[in-house]
């Protein structure tokens, strides 16, 4: 069993040196950002909302309203180019494009997923990730640790651990739900019993996370892609902040101190 | 392209200070924007009928996914479907328990 689990890790330190670590951050987090194009475009037909036909739930300020279609495409462009340039180590460049849009996009319409994207392209423009300057990655991974304990602190004091609010969230996902399989099991999800256990589940998660991924970095991804991943079966509409958060978690796989880390 | 000379390390621990303080501000006060995902969530029952009777579809007038509604977002998106359906006025049920009326030009709520 031992040699099985060390035979895995160390399989991922191999994929982490041969790929580099900070590719595969880069890769995430422009993924994010075209995938929250695609979802803007699907979930929120953001076009149909500039052209004034459907109702933006979401403004930020209530008097104004929407911009042009072509404002909105300009948006789409500078995020779209911006993730492009990331791959293309263009980070700063990249950054500042995707912060342009994003600001742009937050006048428009308010998405916790979009500030967090804002927040890590506003970081990786002042520095990019360098194992020169750790701070670069400590700020990063703080965003991840802010995350889990302050949503799951804002949890506890509006007591999401009765299952009102993921009640009312599983009712609504039911409601919209295509697929037949997934409907079954959310109506599965949806008795009360097993709401305030998927509510104390979703508790829990939020509180270690920070604290595992700390002392053991491999568990902490695995506790980050498992809570993810299910909301993301869940909620389409969230894969930009499952992205966002799996890149976060993957830095605290970077050592300071090791001479092999890909970072430079 | 950009090479400031500055102490990053001063600046990432300044920004986490003011971000920290802000975020345990937002955990007191309602309004001000947060890591409060599905902390709340609020889906009234609406529905919406014309001067005639009729019910309208709302759902047309909405993105495909929205996963909270409080009651002033139901008033403000009330309103702007008064502005765009053909009718004079229209008339909001919420939760079966209140009732709003709608007219044009304006569209502004009035509590029935």
């Amino acid at each position: 069993m031992t040699t099985k689990k060390s035979t895995i890790f160390k399989s991922q330190d191999v994929f982490i040196k041969k790929y580099d670590l900070s590719r595969v951050f880069y890769f995430l987090v422009s993924l994010a950002v075209l995938s929250r194009i695609v979802c803007d475009h699907i979930y929120l037909n953001r076009i149909g909302i500039h052209l004034g036909e459907l109702f933006p739930s979401r403004k930020f300020n209530p008097d104004s309203a929407p911009y042009s279609v072509y404002v909105l495409y300009l948006e789409w462009a500078l995020a779209f180019t911006g993730a492009l340039l990331l791959n293309f180590r263009m980070i700063r460049f990249g950054a500042l494009l995707i912060m342009i849009s994003y600001v742009m996009s937050l006048t428009q319409l308010f998405q916790n997923q979009k500030t967090l994207i804002l927040i890590v392209v506003s970081a990786l423009f002042l520095l990019p990730i360098s194992r020169k300057n750790f701070w670069s990655i400590w700020f990063l991974r703080y965003q991840l640790i802010f995350i889990y304990f302050i949503s799951a602190f804002q949890k506890i004091m509006t007591n999401f651990e009765n299952g009102s609010a993921l009640s009312t969230t599983f009712h609504y996902l039911y409601s919209i739900e295509k697929k037949t399989l997934i409907q079954k099991l959310i109506q599965l999800m949806s008795q009360q019993d097993y709401v305030q256990f998927f509510s104390w589940l979703t508790l829990a998660f939020e509180f270690l996370i920070p604290i595992i991924i700390i002392k053991s970095p491999k568990t902490g991804i695995a506790l980050v892609l498992i809570l993810h991943l299910s909301f993301n079966l869940l909620m389409k509409d969230i894969f930009p902040f499952t992205t966002i958060m799996i890149a976060l978690s993957l830095l605290f796989l970077i050592n300071k101190d090791s001479p092999d880390a890909e970072i430079n | 392209m950009f090479n400031f000379s500055i102490k990053y390390s001063v600046v990432f621990k300044l920004i986490l200070s003011i971000q920290l303080v802000y975020l345990v501000f937002s955990l007191f006060i309602t309004g001000l924007p947060g890591w409060k995902m599905f902390t709340f969530s609020e889906k009234p029952l609406i529905e919406l009928r014309d001067e005639h009777n009729n019910i309208i579809d709302h759902s047309r007038y909405l993105p495909e996914i929205i996963y909270s509604m409080k009651k002033p977002v139901v008033l403000e998106f009330t309103s702007f479907v008064c502005k765009k359906t053909l009718g004079k006025s229209l008339v909001l049920n919420i939760d079966n328990k209140e009732k709003y009326y709608f007219q044009k030009p304006g569209c502004i709520h009035q509590k029935i």
